[in-house]
């Protein structure tokens, strides 16, 4: 192996990243490391599974075949080893799978938490909740922030916010504006927002001199001679707008626009020296004025997320509510240089059950300095060990850096040498993914990025310079073989009246799709998008055409008519009062399922809503959804698509049950904004870039090359100068002409662009780097362009073409612009069927075959008791306060003691003191003793307890036994259908009276501890006949006697009665 | 101890049950018998009462976990859990403030009760699991694994000192602590006296605790362990029957990996294969001879579904969790309203069926004729008003009779709200003291009021739920009330928000207490097919021949501890507390009893959970021989089949419009409308002919519409206001202006609006300050405001269109007069965020017309204009920047330079338009999809937007 153990690989695209990590994985475990000392991490949990995967795969080929044995052992630098090494790994590998700790940083990162949360200062009921409460709670902080606030701070606030405007939507843009912002905000230093000051205002005095002056100035005169008109307007204009203070004009209009610029004339002259001085002075004043107000708006901001999240972290602490980007942060405060795990003198390997030695980072480049702060701790001690027994590994591309957005910050990876001392570094550019071909247009492009026309003009150097960093980054990638591949450049349609360019390109991409299949029906085609919404549009419109499209990293259920009824079904739940949504329930087949008419009454619409509720509420939502899906799954009147949708929101419907609320539109929230993915399997998919980020196809489309490198911008001008510190600087973004007036603006404005174009550049790289063999690329039409003020990825690619390669004119529709000379038409044999097409699940048996029932499977269980009253209960009686059934039991349990009455002596202390288990009340235990004496002193009850028994006279002996417990399988008296049933209790009473060993009598005794008055004693013993009448017919089975031979007989203690039962 | 082998080639607890008769005749009386769980205890007993017959005398069955309390004399009463929860509680709120934070760096505030509840939970149950192995917090501190570790340890020796404080807490109430009683029972030698029991017999029990295997050394009476296995195997069990770990860690499994053991994908995949599984045994079994392990809870509802396909029911052993029942989530509901008084949460509460029902039950109580429509009310209530706060004042705009019988039926609902809530409410109403056991009285109370009145029958479905729900609701009610007063929570006293944050919290605190219980399913009935669910523990002593295990996955069987909070796995086995290892032995064993002893068993493994994450299979799987490993790595390699989907190709189905049931004529218009139409006839179809509506009542601002009302019942009041509409002091008409926007919103809105509210009226204000200035230039010039809010005497104007007239509403928001000129204007307030402008509002650039608002103004203005052609018309832009705020006129209908069109002909092609549209609407051509947006989500789902698409393409930012 190498000399550092710790090492940094550099790997372009397709290089075979996962592969390099997989095989340091299996060095690392061949070398005899146990698995839980190595941690592997990535971004997505399909990326983990997928390591964890290949690690197997890999180990179970070289198993099996000896020539991947042999690559394996080159690929490790262990000659000589052997497969019965691989499979004695293997075996112990699997037998340890548990063991294996490869995740995602969030799941790492949520496992440490999880082990410290009391110790990182969580609630005790911390979780990580659902975005639905997340949404509600972030809503409610917004609130507080408005009531907590005086109104004048607040119009002040908004209108700093919203650049003078009177703007209606307050709570929800202050909302978005607060989630926007709150990554920046946590992540910014002290200050970081008062950072733009103001420059140096002029005195009132020289200003207004210079206003003064503005009348008394010679106008400059025509080149005829003349006056000029044009001039004079723009010195007027200009007059006036400093004098209203309206600054934004100075900058933007007429001859101190031109000054700002750095440029001297305006309407064709130069501009006088004289005039020059004026401008100067009210352009001093003019940026003195524009700063302040933007310093404003970046405290009135500050202000907002400051309120914002001390009473969002409150109410996340209340509910105990709590999201993943939370983690990092509790980990690792923003400024702390400590962990608090460390302050605290807690190891962190202990809890984790043992340390982690090896370190393998994946996609490097996508991590976020606040992840690094954690992950530094960890790198570095190992890092530092020396003894190259732990060792650091880490992968990454900063051209495939395309997570911007996701505060992944892609400086990391570029510097990570620096942060981590030690690290060898090694480049891979060799692809095994792309054909030369594709790598040829790949080199084309990236190859002279700095130097392309496309960002030579004026006030382009962002652009140029970001194209130079990403330049560095890139060297000639090469083919590992000798693939068959083409690359074409494809033109949209000229322009209509009408049409956009994003039409023409749509209609260019499904006929490329159309011909692609027609074609090579064989490879997978990916139609790579920046935008997720063009997704679904495109694969309706293939669908249209017969072609089966599937998207990838999912899209809202939304897609299908039956999921739009249901939740249409659901919103209606919530809103009984919704035409519309009753409408469509009625007019869909759902009505029919669920029984609404069509033109229902309003009355008839509320009571189905006040059901569907109940339904709800009884059923659960899963439940009601599966009826639903059966029925949709029946009916021939919907799709395949609508099916599988359906049995797909089922799904949702289950695991959504436990969030469950008394609110159906929860779940219709969460429908509308959940991405499923549909069923894949499809060869062709539409995909953003974004999720086709470790993907590859057979061949790839682009059709969306029309979009700006920079489209949209930050709100927010930011600079974090070390990479893995704080935010230093933050300030509203200005307008790009104005921020020309202030150095430090134009500065960060340059370097946001800067950010931009990189990432744009990277998306472009990651979107022609998924193609294996053939790669598309669509343009808008070429008419009318040349200019790259705002260039677009097809601007940078027709320019990167040698012109005299690439077609002018007019070309047939669907003819190429531009082929690449190496292009071969044996790319679609290379093209294989893909594995998962044809292994399509066995169908699902219709029915199960069961044979039948013969009885059930646990009888049911019956207890005399519960037979009272005949099987129906009043919901009063339930939650009846409890003492009264404690005194029940406390009497119950005394006379256990009992045998004979005769015999009987109450131990008052003793017996009050044993009911102490079941009655904690001392005074209420009084009182039950206090019936009981009172009870046993009623001649009816003592005859009943006495030895002397009429009933059981004429027998040798008798005996009383307490609690008699029975567990017993009877035939039900009643009901032949159900047949026989487990009756098990206690009696609380029988005698038996035997003559020699045979019983010939019995008695049942059961005690009734009720309040009750003399009138309701008949109405009593018909109630517990039922309960009398079952102990009879399980005695008479267990003695063998007739259940009428078996007498019966309640006592109740309060009244002093006691009554048989005939 | 004896150990009886009784092999494992048949159902384990028919051999039990076989061996207990032999042993001890009909006569089990006496006989103590611990089983590893309690579904098991009740097979036994089945099986013992259908073996023996009547002439059985029951023996006594309880759980492993609790046999040892059978056997030690505990000295005392043992504290419920609820007690020892509370005595962990105030135990752990004494500690001093350093030791109480090596426990917890931020300890709850102090009358956070459910956060305090929540850490006395985690350590109480964490000294439950140390005390079973006879082990206690003080001990565990000095353990030596801590010793370079200070922060731990001080922590244990914290927890310690809280276990003391707790032991004494419990010993004051009156009670002992039932794990401190045991560990002294055990360590004073204190068994139960001998006649308790003659015999004990541990069935299948292999996994005994420290405590548990003290008891039956200690025990004076002839124990058994009765072992599932063949004798030869008695290496493997130690000598009271346990599982020796280190034995098994090299045990092979008979699993026959291609016959019983299958890899799919997602969970429906794994329910679908257990149907496979269950056709493939081909009528072998019944219903009720196979039975279905569920290791993973998320696997159970997909398993019901997939059977209930089938016909077949699937009875989930774990039933309903008493904290999703009705009566708990209806007293959740009430103490999140309690505590929050957010009239959002009321309109939450009214949702409560239950709830609802009472409050409509006791309307028709009061007045028989005045049905509540609580759900309809409270929407309808907050989409005007939006309420902040619940407070039982209600607004209403008193010239508005709708609104006017609003706020009546709010009062009336509110009213009766109260009564329901009753006692509960007390508080929140009036303020003042709030007793704990006062609000336990008032819980119960008005469960009461809610559900007191049903009779309720055993043998109906929800009924059964619901007895089992209010019986556990009603024993947690009497085991709060009777606390020992030394640990029962304190009142809090003092202001309102106490008083409901009280309240709130008991019925948190109530909800905690019954939360862990559960309904169990519905028995069985012959009539009805039914497979039992299982969780993994129970299969092993199931009596059904044929079993599927579904989610045998890594993780799960056996559960692995990979760190812990307390006890990570290297301190468990220091100390001896279930490890890895001793899981690992028991699910081995487990796994092969179960192949061993049934006819049919499979092992079903998913390689992604529900919600999309990688799984791997159970590590038992590959507890085979080492040449079977790559053949079954290879399987769970290969399980992720993504279920194709080639069927789901071809012809996109047609998606037609719904229609009404009746096509009602039309025979109106409004003004507006047209534009409507022109944009999307589908949608006019919806709103105006079919007159559908849809409501949302979640905003939390004022609304587009709302706000536009608002702001033109302003510009009305001004526009008849004499005194000041003709001003040209710009003061003056904004004093006016804002003084009636004032008023207005105070009428409105009430005291407590949603907090955007305020902030909203502050920026209309600031918009009609704006106009004032623009007004009082207009008045200056001459202009004078002549009508307001007016509409023709007809009150609409007829159109004749192919000889039928149309009659076509609307009212003109205001006409101007310039008398000087004798010149008319005619305007329109348009309240929006962007600019008005009158031609791009009504004309395309193309030149078509999408409004025909202004030109139809003049229609209906002829009878007031006599002819004449207004010199001035357009919008009075109300917009979010001011320097579009003003007077917007129209400056001609030409589109572009070359057009030329006079007023008058622009307002007669625009009638032409109208015309046309009014002959489309007789024709009910309404039907395209066209221009249906997805701003109104239900409108666009009824048009099936999203589910149909036009491949219409939309410019929009990037991802
Ligand atoms: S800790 Fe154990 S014994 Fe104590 S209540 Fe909880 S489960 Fe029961």
């Amino acid at each position: 192996m190498s000399d550092s153990p710790h090492k940094l690989i550099l790997a372009s695209a397709g290089t075979g990243k996962t592969y390099q990590l997989t095989n340091r994985f299996l060095g690392l475990l061949f070398n005899g490391v146990p698995p839980d000392r190595i941690l592997a991490t990535t971004f997505t949990r399909k990326a983990a599974g997928e390591i964890l995967d290949r690690v197997f795969e890999t180990l179970v080929k070289a198993v099996e075949v000896e020539s991947e044995c042999k690559k394996l052992a080159k690929a490790l630098d262990r000659p000589g080893l052997r497969q019965s090494e691989c499979l004695a790994l293997l075996a112990s590998l699997t037998r340890d799978i548990d063991s294996f700790r490869v995740r995602t940083i969030d799941a790492f990162f949520l496992g440490i938490v999880k082990l410290f949360a009391l110790d990182l200062g969580l609630p005790p009921n911390w979780r990580i909740a659902g975005a639905r409460l997340d949404n509600r709670l972030r809503s409610n902080a917004i609130e507080d922030a408005l009531s907590e606030s005086s109104a004048t701070e607040l119009i002040e606030l908004l209108r700093n916010l919203g650049e003078g405007d009177f703007a209606r939507r307050v709570h929800q843009s202050l909302l978005d504006k607060a989630t926007e912002l709150r990554s920046i905000f946590m992540e910014s230093a002290p200050g970081a927002w008062k950072r733009l000051q103001p420059t140096k205002d002029v005195t009132d005095g020289v200003f207004d001199e210079a206003l003064a002056a503005m009348g008394t100035v010679d106008e400059p005169q025509n080149k005829s001679g003349g006056p000029n008109k044009p001039f004079k307007k723009g010195w007027e204009t200009l007059e006036l707008s400093a004098r209203s203070g309206n600054w934004t004009d100075v900058f933007l209009k007429g001859p101190s626009n031109k000054i700002l610029k750095g440029e001297h004339s305006f309407a064709r002259v130069e501009i006088p020296d004289a005039h020059v001085e004026i401008i100067e002075v009210l352009l001093q004043r003019a940026t003195h004025c524009w700063l302040k107000s933007l310093a404003l708006r970046n405290e009135a901001t500050h202000s907002l997320l400051e309120r914002f999240e001390s009473s969002y972290a409150k109410h996340k602490r209340e509910r105990g509510a709590y999201q993943f980007d939370d983690l990092p942060a509790s980990l690792a405060p923003s400024g702390a240089s400590e962990l608090p795990l460390n302050e605290r003198e807690l190891d962190m390997w202990f809890r984790l059950d043992g340390q982690i030695d090896h370190l393998l980072l994946d996609e490097f480049q996508d991590t976020s300095p606040v992840q690094w702060r954690i992950l530094r701790h960890i790198a570095s001690e190992i890092v530092s060990h020396g003894s190259g027994e732990r060792t650091f590994f880490c992968v990454g591309d900063l051209k495939q850096s395309i997570y911007g957005f996701r505060q992944a910050e892609p400086r990391l990876l570029k510097e990570l040498p620096q942060l981590l001392p030690g690290l060898k570094a090694e480049k891979m550019d060799v692809s095994y993914r792309s054909s030369p071909v594709v790598l040829g247009v790949v080199n084309l492009v990236f190859g002279n990025l700095a130097e392309s026309a496309v960002f030579a003009g004026d006030g382009m150097k962002p652009y140029r310079d970001a194209s130079r960093a990403w330049q560095a980054g890139f060297h000639t990638h090469t083919a590992s073989d000798d693939k068959p591949g083409a690359a074409f450049v494809f033109e949209a349609q000229p322009k209509g009246d009408e049409k956009k360019d994003a039409d023409q390109l749509l209609e260019l991409t499904i006929e490329r799709v159309v011909q692609l299949t027609r074609e090579s029906p064989n490879s997978e085609i990916g139609i790579l998008t920046r935008i997720r919404r063009h997704i679904p549009v495109l694969i309706a419109r293939l669908k249209k055409l017969g072609i089966h499209a599937s998207g990838e990293g999912g899209t809202e259920l939304v897609d299908s008519a039956a999921v739009l009824a249901f939740i249409s079904l659901l919103h209606l739940a919530d809103h009984p009062e919704d035409t519309a949504a009753a409408f469509h329930v009625a007019s869909s087949p759902i009505g029919r399922y669920v029984g609404l008419e069509r033109g229902a009454s309003r009355e008839r619409q509320l009571d189905f809503a006040r059901d569907l509720r109940r339904r709800l509420q009884v059923l659960g939502l899963g439940a009601l959804t599966a009826e639903l899906a059966r029925a949709v799954e029946r009916d021939d009147y919907w799709t395949d698509w609508d099916k599988t949708r359906f049995a797909q929101l089922l799904n949702e419907a289950f695991s959504f049950e436990a969030e469950q609320s008394l609110r159906a539109s929860d779940f219709v929230d969460h429908l509308r904004t959940k991405r499923v993915e549909a069923p894949g399997g499809a060869r062709v998919r539409v995909l953003t870039i974004h999720a086709a980020k470790g993907l590859e196809f057979d061949c790839v489309i682009l059709p969306e090359l029309n979009k700006k490198f920079v489209s949209t911008r930050d709100p927010m001008l930011t600079d974090r100068p070390a990479v893995d510190g704080l935010i230093e600087f933050v300030s509203v973004a200005p307008n790009k002409d104005l921020a020309v007036a202030s150095d430090v603006l134009s500065q960060q404005y340059d370097r946001a662009t800067e950010r931009i174009v990189t990432d744009a550049l990277s998306n472009l790289y990651v979107a022609m780097t998924r193609a294996a063999l053939r790669l598309e690329l669509l343009v808008p039409n070429r008419e009318g362009r040349g200019n790259f003020t705002v260039p677009t990825a097809a601007d940078l690619i027709l320019c990167s073409l040698p012109s005299d390669e690439v077609a002018g004119g007019d070309v047939g529709f669907g003819e190429p612009i531009w082929c690449s000379s190496d292009n071969s038409t044996k790319w679609s044999a290379e093209a294989k069927a893909s594995e998962g097409e044809s292994g399509e699940a066995p169908p699902t048996p219709s029915g199960l075959g069961l044979a039948p029932s013969k009885n059930l499977r646990a009888l049911p269980r019956k207890s005399a008791s519960s037979q009272e009253g005949g099987g129906t209960v009043g919901a009063a009686s339930l939650l009846g306060s409890g003492r009264f059934s404690r005194r029940g039991t406390l009497i119950h349990g005394w006379l256990e003691g009992l045998e004979w009455i005769e015999e009987f002596a109450l131990d008052r202390d003793s017996l009050i003191a044993s009911g102490a288990p079941i009655e904690p009340d001392s005074d209420s235990r009084e009182a039950a003793f206090g019936d009981l004496e009172k009870a046993l002193t009623s001649p009816q009850i003592r005859a009943a307890l006495g030895r002397d028994q009429p009933e059981l006279a004429g027998a040798d002996r008798v005996e009383a036994f307490r609690e008699w417990p029975f567990s017993i399988i009877l035939k039900s008296e009643t009901d032949e259908e159900s047949g026989d049933s487990l009756w098990s209790g206690f009696i609380d009473r029988l005698v038996l009276a035997y003559r020699g060993d045979q019983i010939v009598a019995a008695c049942v005794l059961d005690y009734k501890t009720d309040r009750i008055s003399e009138e309701e004693l008949e109405g009593r013993v018909e109630y517990y006949r039922p309960q009398l009448e079952s102990y009879a017919l399980v005695v008479a089975a267990q003695t063998g006697l007739k259940p009428e031979a078996v007498s019966k007989r309640l006592l109740f203690l309060s009244l002093g009665r006691s009554m048989e039962v005939e | 101890m004896e150990r009886e082998f009784l092999g494992w080639d048949r159902p384990p607890l028919a051999a039990a049950t076989e061996w207990l008769q032999e042993q001890f005749g009909c006569d089990l009386e006496g006989v103590l018998i611990a089983l590893p769980g309690a579904r098991a205890g009740r097979i036994l007993s089945e099986q013992l009462a259908r073996t023996i017959g009547p002439k059985l005398r029951p023996p006594t069955i309880v759980t492993a976990g609790l046999a040892s309390d059978e056997l030690l004399d505990l000295d005392g009463v043992p504290a419920g859990r609820l007690v020892r929860t509370l005595a962990w509680r105030t135990a752990l709120a004494g500690l001093s403030a350093r030791d109480l934070r090596e426990i917890v760096a931020e300890p709850p505030a102090e009358d956070d009760l459910v956060a305090w509840m929540l850490l006395a939970d985690e350590v109480r149950t964490l000294f439950g699991e140390v005390a079973a192995e006879g082990l206690d917090f003080a001990r565990i501190a000095e353990a030596k694994d801590l010793d370079e570790l200070a922060g731990e340890r001080r922590r244990w020796l914290a927890l310690a000192r809280a276990q003391t404080g707790m032991t004494e807490l419990v010993e004051e109430a009156g009670f002992v602590d039932p794990h401190v009683g045991r560990l002294r029972a055990i360590d004073a030698g204190r068994t139960r006296s001998t006649n308790s029991w003659r015999a004990v017999c541990l069935v299948g029990v292999t996994e005994l605790n420290a405590l548990l295997r003290r008891a039956l050394e200690q025990a004076p009476v002839p124990a058994t362990a009765l072992i599932f296995a063949p004798s030869e195997h008695a290496k493997f069990f130690d000598e009271q029957g346990g599982l020796i770990p280190t034995a098994w860690s090299d045990w092979r499994t008979s699993l026959d990996a291609e016959r019983q053991w299958f890899v799919v994908d997602s969970p429906a995949d794994q329910a679908e294969q257990t149907a496979r599984v269950i056709a493939s045994w081909n009528g072998m079994y019944s219903a009720e001879q196979i039975s279905l392990g569920v290791t993973d809870k998320e696997l159970s509802p997909f398993l019901q579904g997939a059977l209930a396909e089938a016909g077949v029911r699937a009875r989930d052993a774990a039933g309903v969790a008493n904290g999703r029942t009705s009566p708990a989530i209806l007293l959740a509901a009430v103490g999140r309203f309690l505590s929050t008084r957010a009239f959002e949460d009321f309109a939450t509460l009214v949702r409560h069926p239950d709830f609802e029902a009472a409050l409509c039950a006791r309307a028709v109580e009061g007045e028989p004729e005045s049905a509540f429509e609580p759900v309809s009310w409270v929407d309808a209530y907050h989409d005007e008003h939006l309420p902040l706060l619940l407070n039982g004042e209600w607004c209403s705009d008193k010239s508005d009779k709708r609104d006017r019988l609003l706020a009546e039926n709010m009062s009336a609902l509110w009213t009766t709200a109260s009564e329901l809530l009753g006692e509960l409410m007390g508080e929140l109403l009036g303020g003042g003291a709030t007793d704990f056991t006062a609000v336990i009285t008032s819980a119960r109370e008005f469960l009461e009021r809610v559900y007191g009145a049903r009779e309720l029958d055993q043998e109906l479905e929800s009924d059964r739920v619901l007895i089992g729900a209010l019986s556990a609701l009603g024993k947690g009610l009497t085991e709060l009330e009777s606390l020992p007063p030394s640990l029962a929570p304190k009142a809090v006293r003092g202001s309102t928000k106490a008083g409901s944050k009280t309240v709130a919290e008991t019925l948190e605190l109530l909800l905690r207490v019954v939360a862990s219980g559960q309904i169990p399913p519905a028995a069985a009935n012959l009539g009805e097919p039914t497979i039992e669910l299982l969780g993994w523990l129970e299969l092993a002593l199931d009596d059904a021949p044929a079993l599927i295990v579904t989610g045998f996955e890594q993780g799960r069987v056996p559960e692995t501890i990979r760190g812990d909070t307390y006890l990570p796995n290297r301190l468990r086995q220091s100390l001896g507390i279930a490890d890895n290892d001793r899981r690992l032995a028991r699910d081995l064993y487990a796994t092969e009893l179960l192949l061993q002893s049934r006819e049919e068993v499979a092992f079903i493994s998913g390689r992604r959970n529900s919600a999309g994450d990688p799984q791997v299979p159970s590590r038992i799987i590959f507890h085979c021989e080492e040449s079977d490993v790559p053949l079954r790595t290879r399987r769970f390699l290969n399980g992720t089949s993504p279920r194709t989907s080639a069927h789901l190709a071809g012809e996109e189905k047609s998606y037609e419009l719904p229609r009404g049931p009746v096509e009602p004529k039309v025979e109106s218009i409004g003004v507006t409308s047209f534009a409507r139409f022109l944009s999307a006839p589908y949608q006019f179809y919806l709103e105006k002919v079919l007159r559908l509506d849809s409501t949302d009542d979640r905003s939390r601002e004022i609304q587009p519409m709302s706000f536009g009302n608002l702001a033109h019942h302003v510009f009305q009041a001004f526009g008849e206001n004499a005194g000041v509409r003709d001003s040209t002091e710009e003061s003056a008409i904004a004093a006016f202006l804002s003084a009636e926007l004032k008023r207005r919103a105070k009428m409105h809105f009430g005291k407590s609006p949603l907090p955007a509210v305020r902030l909203q009226l502050e920026q209309l204000d600031f918009r009609l300050r704006t106009f004032a200035r623009a007004q009082a230039e207009r008045a200056a010039e001459g202009w004078r405001i002549r009508e307001s809010e007016w509409e023709p005497s007809a009150k609409s104007y007829e159109l004749i269109v192919d000889d039928e007239p149309i009659l076509i509403r609307g009212r003109i928001d205001r006409i101007d007069y310039h008398p000087a000129r004798g010149e008319w204007a005619i305007w329109d307030y348009k309240i929006g965020e962007a600019c008005a402008q009158p031609l791009r509002k009504h004309r395309k650039g193309s030149g078509e017309w999408c409004d025909l608002q202004l030109p139809l103004y003049c229609l209906l203005a002829e009878e007031l204009l006599q002819g004449a052609e207004p010199a001035q018309i357009g919008f009075i832009s109300i917009a979010k920047s001011p320097k579009d705020i003003g007077f917007k006129a129209l400056k001609g209908w030409a589109v572009n330079k070359q057009e030329s069109m006079s007023f008058a002909e622009g307002v007669e092609s625009a009638v032409e338009v109208a015309r046309d549209v009014v002959r489309q609407i007789r024709a009910g051509e309404f039907f395209e999809r066209r221009g249906i947006g997805d701003r109104e989500p239900i409108f666009a789902a009824i048009a099936g937007v999203g589910a149909i698409s036009d491949g219409e393409s939309t410019e929009a930012e990037d991802e």
